[in-house]
């Protein structure tokens, strides 16, 4: 099967914008000396400085990629070029026989995703010794996970007696000091609510509720995490997440997953920590489920997950334990291009009984991901320039985003009732994508790196 | 008497003030109903085992922030304005998305010196939209109306290719309808025109009589003339510089009467330029005066008379005593330059009885008048666009063009037929290797000289000229080679870009120096005419 890809979600895949700029460059016929296809690849040959032209190539079904220029970014310019192409231009590519450098590659990509299937071969007694080294490691985690958050609430037991009024003048190293600390006692996920604690404060007008909020946050998890042995082991399982215990995914891949048709609704990329992420809602049309796949990478390096916004995928997903599951895992992934763009709530009243439900189960979740329905856009120059969402029982929800894409989601419109995707975080929704009222349009608005 | 009303803080706002202050400055004075008053209480009084005051603060923060976030009641819609009418169906059709890919790409070019590039390929973009009779899609209006807002050039471009998408944002953002208020003629209001000119900063000012002599040329004279005593120095400059575009019989009275008394040399001078475009204007007469009482013809050879002294009517006129147009021209001959300049070249015909290329003749002939004469001529015919000393002129090998202001400026008011007729019949000359020409180098400065889309043909024919020269010669290139030849890609015509399938430097057997030079030349006029083709194909190719 011919799979499509819009321009939009080639351009998706660039990791940074200087890497779209070039591949749009590269997308015209000009600049390749070759280019072909068939139904599972398409390869080219671009004149780069070089003596011999570059040898690109993409795995359609995915899209993967692979070039021989000596780029350092992934996917290179070439890549996103001949695939941008691809999907302008499909006509400017002859249907021919792979060459030996793309069967070839295609060839060693589908045997290495066959020995990530194959099985553990080591022998009982090393899965026993192994079982065991492992849980000593997580008992001493365990003990300096608890030292660090007992020294976590005695900081924010002084930071209540103090008052959190003079925080404004402190400065990042502050909080950081902190973070570091709870690095050095393992609990990451600890570290960065209290990192991001300096960037509430940064905030010019009413910093300190969004803080006390955070360092109520904080508190809970802490305490929680004190109390994990008298909590349902559901709980127990997000207590630990929320602190920055990982759950090997080889395990849980060995788990049954949901099949549906998911569609990938919106999706943006951050920095953590000198680490890019890649964070994907994909929401099932069968399961009315919605799912958070988070790609990590270092520096210019690929994500290992390749998710195109707007995109219907054919998988199984895995789900992470949880009382309130949302994080996954994708168990098996085919490209599916043709379905009917999913539906949410149509009252606003009915997404905050959702994200209400959302806290029942995990009360520090931050932002719970919400689809509206048959809502519309109305600009306010009373406040602030914001941008509202008002739905048919008179309700209204306040969109926290740039002006420029405020503006963008208006156009996109028109003024009639359209879907929109984004994060509730209890105060504002940030939308991520926005369906046409028929359902035929996707637009993606930027959010994160791009 | 006066009466203290105490308020009564909710939980919420009681914690926050105790929290910013510090426990060990402030209790927090709360009680509670409901559950969550029952456990903020209950959580104050008694904590959980051995909890101290703020641990106990922490606990009823927490279950409050977490109270509030779950309780979260939507606003109501009624509080904000009503959504806006939805816009009505768009008739025309929407372009492509190849179109807008194309877009978007020559507006993600924020490279520091591609701002020229980017606002003349954008406008070329509109261009082909509109002549396709295609709209833009609505999402991308916002960034366009943004990127457009202070240029006026673009405005009426977008407003038409923005359908009825542009009209409804721009009645729902007060900043883009205040922006693009002259986009469309239909929204000209002349009387907050008037208030502007009068009441604005520097930059307003300037552009409402911009506008309003556009649409209202009386009005805007009638504004100006009521004004002009209390007007800066610069403000008089720069809105002399805005009736350069349009001047008219009408403006000569306030420019003879007013203006050119003005006290700075600079506001005359710039009063002169724009009374000599007018040839009925008494300046001009007083120039055509000075012509015939100074220059004349005497057994076949020019005789020039010039006074002794400069007078002050001379400077009235805007004739500078001492000016600097060439080393070889001295102060007298300076003044002849500028008098001449002003003269409409058909005038020497009548005075003399000797058609512009004998005339030309006896000009080139007189030795120490030549030069002074010859640049006079040169502006004079560009300022007249007299057809038949254009013919003449371009038609004398000793008349350089490209080494002086006047030259390069009866170059850039040629009509664009004869320019290009002009420079067509250069190629041969230029393409030869004899040490009279630097063929490239001149192609260029003939080409950089003027901004306007050059014709298909023309277009063509550089384009192959370029092609061959290449091919069968080592370049000798300058080092402004770049720049012009991406300029001039910039403005060839479209459908020159057809041929570029014929030339792919890929292949090419040039440095990588001229390669590196050429591919921004012919980037510019590929993604040109891609642009122009993304219009044309009936097939959407998405």
């Amino acid at each position: 099967m011919t799979v499509e890809y819009t321009s939009e979600q080639v351009l998706a895949l660039a990791p940074d914008a200087g890497s779209q700029k070039s591949g749009q460059d590269l997308a015209n016929t000009r600049k390749w000396r070759t280019i072909a296809m068939d139904d599972a690849a398409i390869w080219g040959e671009c004149q780069g400085s070089g003596g011999s032209p570059y040898q690109t190539r993409v795995d359609l079904n995915g899209p993967a990629f692979k070039c021989s220029c000596p780029s350092r970014k992934f996917p290179c310019k070439h890549g996103i070029g001949l695939l941008l192409l691809y999907s302008l231009s499909r006509v400017s590519f002859n249907q021919a026989k792979q060459p030996a450098w793309v069967s070839d590659w295609l060839a060693s990509r589908h045997n290495k995703q066959k020995k990530e299937k194959t099985e553990d071969t080591r022998t009982p007694e090393q899965l026993e010794e192994a079982k065991l080294a492992k849980e000593k490691r997580r008992a001493g985690r365990m003990e300096s996970v608890s030292a660090g958050v007992e020294e976590l609430e005695l900081f924010l037991c002084d930071l209540i007696r103090q008052g959190v009024g003079h925080l404004k003048t402190e400065g990042y190293a502050y909080f950081e000091t902190r973070a570091a600390r709870l690095i050095d006692a393992q609990a990451p996920g600890l570290a960065r609510l209290v990192r991001e604690c300096a960037s509430l404060t940064a905030s010019q007008t009413n910093w300190q509720e969004p803080l006390l909020n955070r360092i109520a946050t904080i508190f809970l998890i802490a305490r929680a995490f004190r109390n994990l042995d008298r909590l349902p082991p559901l709980m127990q399982q997000d207590v630990l997440a929320a602190v920055g215990f990982t759950q090997s995914q080889e395990n849980l891949l060995s788990e049954n997953g949901i099949s549906d048709l998911w569609c990938v609704v919106g999706q943006y990329v951050y920095s953590e920590d000198r680490l890019r992420v890649q964070k994907s809602w994909l929401y099932g049309g069968k399961s009315k489920r919605t799912a958070l796949i988070l790609s990590f990478a270092h520096g210019m390096a690929p994500f290992d997950v390749t998710l195109i916004p707007g995109h219907f995928y054919d998988a199984e997903l895995v789900f992470y334990p949880s009382s309130y599951p949302l994080r996954a895992l994708i168990k098996n992934k085919n490209s599916e291009s043709q379905a009917t763009m999913p539906e949410g709530f149509t009252s606003i009243e009915s997404a905050l009984d959702q994200y209400a439900q959302a806290l029942t189960n995990i009360p520090w979740l931050e932002e719970v991901p919400i689809l509206l329905s048959g809502q519309k856009v109305v600009p306010n120059f009373e406040r602030n320039k914001k941008m509202f969402l008002t739905d048919e029982n008179g309700s209204a929800l306040p969109l926290a985003t740039k002006e420029s894409n405020a503006w963008q989601l208006l156009a996109f419109s028109s003024g009639q009732a359209l879907s929109i995707f984004g994060e509730y975080d209890g105060v504002s929704l940030t939308p991520l994508a926005a369906l046409s009222a028929g359902g035929d349009r996707y637009l993606r608005l930027a959010t994160g790196e791009y | 008497m006066t009466t203290t009303v105490e308020k009564t803080n909710s939980p919420w706002q009681e914690l926050i003030q105790t929290c910013v202050l510090g426990a060990g400055r402030r209790e927090p004075r709360l009680k509670g109903t409901g559950v969550l008053g029952q456990f903020i209480d209950n959580a104050l009084e008694t904590g959980t085992g051995g909890s101290s005051k703020e641990e106990k603060i922490l606990l009823a923060l927490t279950a409050t922030s977490v109270a509030m976030r779950a309780g979260q009641i939507a606003m109501k819609s009624s509080l904000l304005p009503p959504p806006p009418v939805p816009c009505p169906d768009e008739k025309k059709k929407q372009c492509s998305t190849y179109s807008i890919t194309l877009l978007k790409h020559v507006m993600a070019d924020q490279a520091k010196g591609n701002d020229l590039r980017r606002l003349r390929l954008i406008r070329d973009w509109l261009t082909f939209c509109r002549e396709a009779d295609q709209v833009i899609a609505p999402e991308y209006l916002p960034k366009l109306l943004d990127f457009v807002r202070d240029n006026a050039a673009l405005q009426p471009l977008l407003a038409e290719c923005g359908g009825l998408h542009f009209d409804w944002l721009l009645e729902l953002n007060h900043d883009w309808k205040n922006a693009f208020k002259h986009a469309r003629p239909d929204n000209i209001k002349q009387d907050e025109l008037v208030e502007k000119i009068e009441l604005g900063f520097d930059r307003e000012r300037l552009v409402a009589f911009a506008a309003l002599r556009q649409y209202n040329p009386s009005k805007a004279l009638e504004c100006l003339s009521s004004l002009w005593g209390k007007e800066s120095f610069d403000q008089k400059i720069a809105l002399l510089k805005l009736m350069s575009d349009q001047t008219e019989t009408k403006d000569e009275e306030f420019l003879e009467e007013t203006v050119l008394s003005d006290r700075r040399k600079e506001v005359r001078l710039a009063a002169a330029g724009l009374l000599a475009r007018l040839p009925q204007s008494r300046l001009v007469a007083r120039m055509r005066e000075r012509g015939e009482k100074f220059v004349s013809v005497k057994d076949k050879k020019l005789e020039i008379s010039l006074p002794s002294e400069f007078d002050k009517s001379m400077a009235r006129d805007g004739i500078e005593e001492s000016i600097t147009v060439d080393s070889r021209i001295g102060q007298k001959a300076g003044w002849l330059y500028q008098i001449v300049g002003l003269i409409d070249p058909a005038f020497w015909q009548d005075h003399t009885g000797l058609s512009p290329a004998a005339f030309l003749d006896l000009v080139l002939a007189s030795q120490d008048w030549s030069l002074p004469m010859v640049l006079g001529l040169l502006n004079a015919a560009a300022l007249y666009n007299n057809a038949d000393y254009q013919e003449a002129i371009t038609g004398r090998e000793e008349i350089h063009l490209t080494e002086s202001q006047a030259g390069q400026n009866f170059l850039r008011n040629l009509p664009h037929d004869k320019l290009e007729k002009l420079i067509t019949g250069k190629l041969p000359i230029w393409a030869q290797t004899d040490r009279r020409s630097a063929p490239r180098l001149d192609l260029w400065y003939y080409l950089e000289l003027v901004d306007f889309q050059w014709s298909q043909n023309f277009s063509i024919a550089l384009l192959r000229f370029i092609i061959k020269e290449i091919r069968e010669k080592v370049p000798v290139f300058g080092h402004t080679f770049y720049s012009n030849a991406a300029n001039f890609g910039l403005r060839m015509h479209v459908g020159a870009g057809q041929y570029l399938d014929d030339f792919d430097l890929a292949k090419e057997e040039i440095d990588t120096w001229t390669r590196n030079g050429l591919e921004r030349f012919v980037d510019n006029l590929k993604l040109r005419h891609e642009m122009y083709k993304s219009f044309q194909s009936t097939v959407e190719q998405v």
